[in-house]
């Protein structure tokens, strides 16, 4: 993702440098920034407004994006943090990329946010006990937690994890969502999932069928693209994947093994509902019967 | 005046299939936010999914 990040700034800034207002030393020096090293979700952000300015000839509002991206950004290591907890315009952002109703993650209270904190560390500790190959991966795959408040309302639309393409290395978590410790380190799981499939896509898609053909997907109520069916069914497995390993070490407390079986069934089922919704109407592309293969694969040995 | 949309090639971009669900999206008339969340962003639930 980051090479092709760094090729298409290159590429945007060698044909239309100039009228962004950005010089090409500079250009190549962040383009060779990106290459050697691993970048934030923002400056994946800041690119894709970019060019959906660009886009829409919106020129003043691509110069601003464009001195943005020239502005090194430190994203070594794994950051937790709010959503109000970056630099000035970033939480619109974040917001805007990742959630269709952006007023439903809002800021959590000090107590929220740190609780939400310990829970995260504490499925860290989890997964290095139980599944430190689960733990490396997602520490790898993740640049940022962003931790937000979903609506108290019960009736209320509201979501429990969110990643997006555009962001690419963020997820985002509602401090409301979970309440666990174990659902916490399934969360991780399943969020990392979504940007590890991210990065499988950078040069096309895992399915061909079109966004306005949708299907029941397995994790959730409303229907959904192939593609979020392919998403789902996936990270099904690798959250199936996690609670196996995080039960098989013996890491899980006793007081939550009945829980884990329980959402460990659940798994298996959501898997099953949702390959047969692939099996019967996907039309993958060759990357994508690769991937839900793999999935298959280990579902199949898992059973 | 070329348009500096005119001159890029975007198929050479990162995500351009993505770019342009976007702009087909705002062309629909498509509240562009939404849209985008709505075509990038996987939001899901772990369990319950979205809650009505």
């Amino acid at each position: 993702m980051r090479e092709r990040l760094a090729a298409t700034l290159d590429y945007v800034f060698g044909e239309v440098g100039e009228e962004l207002g950005v010089d090409r030393a500079e250009a190549d020096r962040v383009v060779s920034e990106i290459r050697a090293a691993p970048q934030s979700p923002n400056r994946f952000g800041a690119y894709y407004e970019m060019v959906l300015a660009v886009e829409s000839d919106e020129l003043d509002e691509a110069r601003a994006l464009a001195s943005e991206l020239m502005a090194s950004a430190d994203a070594s290591g794994l950051r937790v943090a709010a959503i109000e907890d970056r630099a000035p315009g970033q939480a619109e952002r974040y917001r805007r990329l990742l959630i269709s109703e952006p007023g439903m993650a809002a800021q959590p209270d000090a107590t929220l946010l740190a609780d939400t904190e310990e829970r995260i560390d504490a499925a860290f500790a989890l997964l290095d006990q139980g599944f430190p190959q689960m733990s490396a991966e997602i520490r790898e795959l993740l640049r940022e937690i962003v931790i937000a408040a979903g609506p108290e309302d019960p009736k209320a639309i509201t979501f429990d994890g969110a990643s997006s393409y555009m962001l690419w290395g963020a997820t985002l978590l509602n401090a409301r969502g979970q309440t666990n410790v174990l659902d916490t380190a399934q969360a991780l799981a399943h969020e990392s999932g979504h940007n590890l499939l991210f990065g499988f896509c950078t040069s096309g898609s895992l399915v061909e069928n079109a966004d306005e053909e949708v299907f029941s997907s397995p994790l959730r109520k409303d229907p959904r693209p192939m593609d979020g069916v392919f998403h789902a069914t996936y990270v099904v497995a690798r959250m199936h994947q996690t609670l196996t390993r995080l039960l098989a070490s013996g890491a899980v407390d006793p007081a939550d093994r009945e829980r884990a079986l329980a959402d460990l069934a659940a798994h298996q089922r959501n898997f099953a509902a949702g390959d047969a919704v692939i099996r019967e109407n996907g039309r993958l592309t060759p990357l994508g019967a690769e991937v839900i293969e793999t999935a298959r694969a280990y579902m199949a040995s898992a059973a | 005046m070329q348009k500096l949309s005119s001159k890029l090639d975007w198929t050479r971009m990162l995500g351009f299939e993505q770019i342009a669900d976007t702009r087909n999206a705002v062309q629909e008339g498509a509240k562009l936010d939404a849209k985008v969340g709505l075509k990038v962003g996987v939001k899901l639930g772990t369990k319950e999914g979205v809650k009505a």
